[in-house]
């Protein structure tokens, strides 16, 4: 019994994570039905940022990580408005080719400049602390300030979407693009700026990862789909969908990394082929 | 362009192939003949060559149509790829079946498989279904690596033509490469000028419009993505017997599908000539730029990210759409044959690229 | 009476098709001008080019002197010119109190807001807080005029309200037309009845495949010479 509890807190943990991962890609969806296939190379972008800002730059670390989340705005931002705006239409297609091209660019880039040896930033002896519970359950503190990070930003979101003129005007965007206009809100630049917001959530969610896991430039890819099944397992529309995706998805793993490490990643995707079957509109849909 | 009501209307024709397809067509023929001579006059790395070049390019002709004419953007097609290699393989070295008849074979079986799988992928759609149909093909990755018998993550060998002489084996598989390559591209041709083609096409500019004309757009969708699927596992098939040695990183890489995506860049949407002409480029660049490494990829990337912002047609719809080419006459193009010289153009403008996928289909 | 709103040969293309062939339209200050005509006339396309939707040139819409032809749309707004859209295109995300919030989005001052606008159409108060898209026709109607109003528009231009509703829901609308323009906002109103658009007009344009066919006082035109110029029989 220890045993499944322990599953599913160790899960929850790393789901955590995974809801960070994908809150961004859900904004980003929800604003512009775009379909961001570089999302996780920008994830690893900006932990090869972070470990330039640390490791080069020579930064106190929470500096570093203030001075991340915003480049992380200001990159989102300018990449939306000069690239993704112009591919962001109906057809899927243009879009992704472009965040194709630019998940190989981006690869191949951080190779060229910092080969491809696996990173992480150093935390002291931060990443290392834990607190046992009763029943030899360890809580690592850095999964517990993911976790708190994750249930912290899902509140802001959704408070943003559901209470400020902002969200108002994102979601009316997302509505009808062309009709906004006549109410003086630029698509173009509200496109741009959830790109800038969703790269926040991006750099956050690097930040935290890199302290739990050295990450290699070719990462990128594994994380784009974790982010993606735990957008789709939850429910699309919502954040908290978002999050509990995530946790749903780090217990399928965990589970399966029980049995044997091979299959963990594994069962993750067959757990979210079946929510897809079973219920497609996710666990958590948003009620239109 | 306005009508005058009055006149009495031309009479017209429709018109299949231009000039340029005729000598396109005529040429296909020459080098479809010189390939098959190949096995007296080429040297080994030529026919290896060959034989590869000929799994891109059905790869890619299965991933255009299915792009191009079902609407259906994925980015998982390398699962049916590895499934037709994988069963090529299990059926010679286990089966005891001829490699060359496991080809086919494992065509078929990829087809069923692919019938459950779209039952699940068709719950998404546009760039999500592409992103699951992602999953699925990891899904298949993950479970063969997995699989010890079938030599786990660093793979294995084919071994059912260890007792075949070299030259037979390499002649053997020249020869049905080009009998897949004819295949498919007379699949896809007879296809596209059939009704069937053209209710694709309708309902790839516009389904419910499509649908409310008759066609059954569900049942058009999954032929189109069964016929890929086989496609996609021939190709598989093919590359692997010319390999001879398989692992599932190879066998069911997203750069397969990077690739396919690449030529349509090149080549455009939903035309016949385009994955022909791009997998030729896609092959040339390989052999000559892929030692420089990253800085290909980072070049091909980044030619990806301009050419599409800025030839949505991609480059050879560029072309075709500026010089009024068309190398297979899988259009139509309304002649009014007793008007003067000026009236000869085609009916109906460019449409506004950012629209429609391409505008160079005149149906 | 100063002319709030010209154009000069106004052209508009949707892609390579001509939808206008050169549109001369004026608008007083305070004054409500129908434009009728039949489907596919360009009444709507006049609206949209206005708007900002379709590209212009410069010089071919003059608003308070100045041209604004080929401003971006999401500039129109803030200039005082806003518009009812065909269809009403509600936002379905959002509430109706949302949708309405969402149309003072450019902060112009003026006497309409949520209070005044709920005084003006009582139905909304009760279901603000429903999804807009779920009330009836005729609401729906209200709300994208709200939406509309709460800009503060001096230029208020209606494409066809009466679209998909019933003749005593088109009255009720119409009914708070000269409540709306009451203080001096001038409006084009776009309508398919003819009788409708001339009551409540007091000058009108007749569209006719794209050009103005006839133009006039709404109270003085003759039904025969409307019914030529919207159907143009040959001349």
């Amino acid at each position: 019994m220890n045993t499944v509890i322990n599953i599913v807190v160790q899960g929850v943990l790393l789901g955590a994570l995974y809801g960070l991962f994908a809150m961004g890609q859900s904004l980003v969806f929800g604003v512009m039905r775009l379909t961001n296939t570089a999302h996780g190379d920008f994830i690893v972008l900006l932990v090869f940022v972070l470990f330039a800002l640390t490791a080069f730059a020579h930064l106190p670390l929470a500096v570093a990580i203030v001075l991340l989340l915003v480049i992380a705005f200001g990159a989102g931002y300018a990449v939306q408005y000069a690239i993704l705006n112009r591919v962001s239409s109906r057809d899927p297609l243009p879009s992704l080719i472009v965040t194709f091209g630019l998940s190989i660019v981006i690869q191949n880039v951080l190779q060229q400049v910092f080969s491809a040896d696996p990173r992480s930033i150093a935390t002291g002896s931060f990443e290392a602390k834990s607190l046992t519970l009763a029943g030899g359950i360890t809580l690592g503190y850095l999964p517990l300030v993911t976790l708190a990070a994750a249930v912290a930003l899902a509140f802001a979101m959704q408070w943003l979407f559901g209470r400020t003129p902002l969200g108002r005007a994102f979601r009316a965007t997302s509505d009808d693009r062309e009709i906004v206009q006549l109410m003086g809100v630029s698509y173009r630049r509200t496109y741009a700026l959830a790109m800038g917001i969703a790269f926040v959530l991006i750099a956050v969610a690097a930040a935290l990862y890199s302290m739990r896991t050295a990450v290699s430039p070719t990462d990128g890819p594994a994380l784009l789909l974790y982010a993606f099944e735990a957008v789709i397992i939850g429910g699309m529309g919502s954040f908290w969908g978002t999050f509990v995706g995530g946790m749903a998805l780090g217990i399928a793993q965990q589970a399966g990394f029980y049995f044997d490490p091979g299959w963990g990643i594994w069962l993750g995707h067959v757990v979210f082929l079946c929510v897809l079957v079973a219920r497609p509109q996710g666990l958590l849909p948003k009620t239109a | 362009m306005s009508m005058h009501l009055n006149r009495p209307a031309s009479s017209f024709e429709v018109r299949r192939a231009t000039r340029a397809s005729r000598v396109a067509v005529a040429g296909l023929l020459i080098v479809a003949l010189a390939v098959a001579s190949a096995p007296w006059w080429a040297g080994r790395g030529a026919l290896h060559d060959f034989v590869q070049l000929a799994s891109y390019l059905v790869f890619a002709m299965m991933w255009n149509l299915l792009a191009g004419y079902g609407g259906m953007v994925s980015i998982g097609q390398q699962a049916f790829f590895g499934i037709g290699g994988y069963g090529m393989l299990i059926l010679s070295n286990y089966g005891g079946v001829s490699p060359f008849v496991a080809v086919p074979l494992a065509a078929v079986i990829a087809t069923v498989v692919a019938i459950p799988v779209s039952r699940v992928a068709f719950r998404l759609e546009g760039g999500y279904f592409a992103i699951g149909t992602w999953v699925i093909a990891e899904v298949f990755r993950l479970t063969v690596a997995n699989v010890s018998v079938l030599g786990g993550g660093s793979g294995t060998s084919l071994t059912a033509l260890q007792d075949v002489p070299r030259a037979l084996r390499e002649s053997l598989t020249l020869w049905l490469a080009l009998a897949i390559v004819a295949a498919a591209i007379g699949l896809v041709y007879v296809f596209l000028r059939s009704r069937a083609g053209l209710a694709l096409t309708a309902m790839r500019d516009n389904a419910v419009a499509a649908s409310s004309q008759g066609v059954d757009v569900k049942r058009a969708r999954l032929i189109v993505y069964l016929v890929s699927a086989c496609g996609a596992a021939l190709a598989g098939g093919l590359y692997f017997l010319g390999n001879l040695r398989i692992s599932p990183d190879a066998a069911f890489s997203v750069n397969w599908t990077a690739f396919g995506i690449f030529i349509v860049m090149i080549g455009g949407l939903g035309t016949l000539e385009g994955p022909i002409i791009g997998a030729l480029i896609f092959f040339v660049l390989n052999r000559f730029l892929s030692d420089y490494g990253t800085w290909y990829l980072i070049g091909l990337g980044a030619l990806a990210i301009v050419v599409t912002m800025f030839f949505p047609q991609g480059l050879w719809g560029f072309v075709s759409s500026r010089f009024g080419l068309q190398l297979f006459p899988v259009g139509r193009r309304v002649v009014f044959v007793d008007a003067g010289p000026a009236q000869k153009r085609t009916t109906g403008g460019m449409a506004d690229p950012l629209d429609t996928p391409q505008a160079t289909h005149r149906a | 009476m100063s002319a709030l709103l010209e154009t000069h040969a106004l052209t508009a293309f949707y892609g390579d098709f001509q939808a206008l062939f050169g549109i001369d339209v004026t608008v007083a200050q305070g004054e409500v001008i129908a434009l009728i005509g039949s489907n596919g006339a360009g009444k709507s396309t006049f609206l949209k080019s206005v708007a900002g939707l379709l590209r212009s040139r410069a010089g071919q819409i003059l608003y308070r002197g100045e041209p604004l032809g080929g401003t971006a749309p999401e500039h129109i707004v803030g200039k005082g010119i806003a518009l009812v859209p065909e269809g009403r295109r509600l936002f379905a995300s959002l509430t109706v109190e949302e949708n309405l919030l969402l149309g003072a989005y450019s902060k112009r001052p003026g006497r309409w807001n949520l209070q005044t606008i709920y005084a003006l159409f009582p139905a909304l108060r009760e279901r603000r807080h429903h999804a807009a898209t779920a009330l009836s026709g005729g609401q729906q109607q209200m709300v994208a005029i709200g939406r509309a109003l709460m800009s503060n528009p001096d230029l208020l231009m209606c494409d066809e309200l009466s679209l998909g509703l019933a003749p005593v829901i088109v009255r009720e609308i119409y009914a708070a037309l000269p409540a709306i323009v009451a203080d001096g906002m001038s409006a084009i109103v776009v309508e398919q009845d003819v009788q409708l658009a001339r009551r409540v007009s007091s000058r009108f344009y007749c569209f006719q495949e794209g050009r103005v066919s006839l133009s006039g006082i709404s109270a003085d035109v003759s039904d025969e010479a409307i019914t030529q110029a919207y159907f143009g029989a040959v001349a």
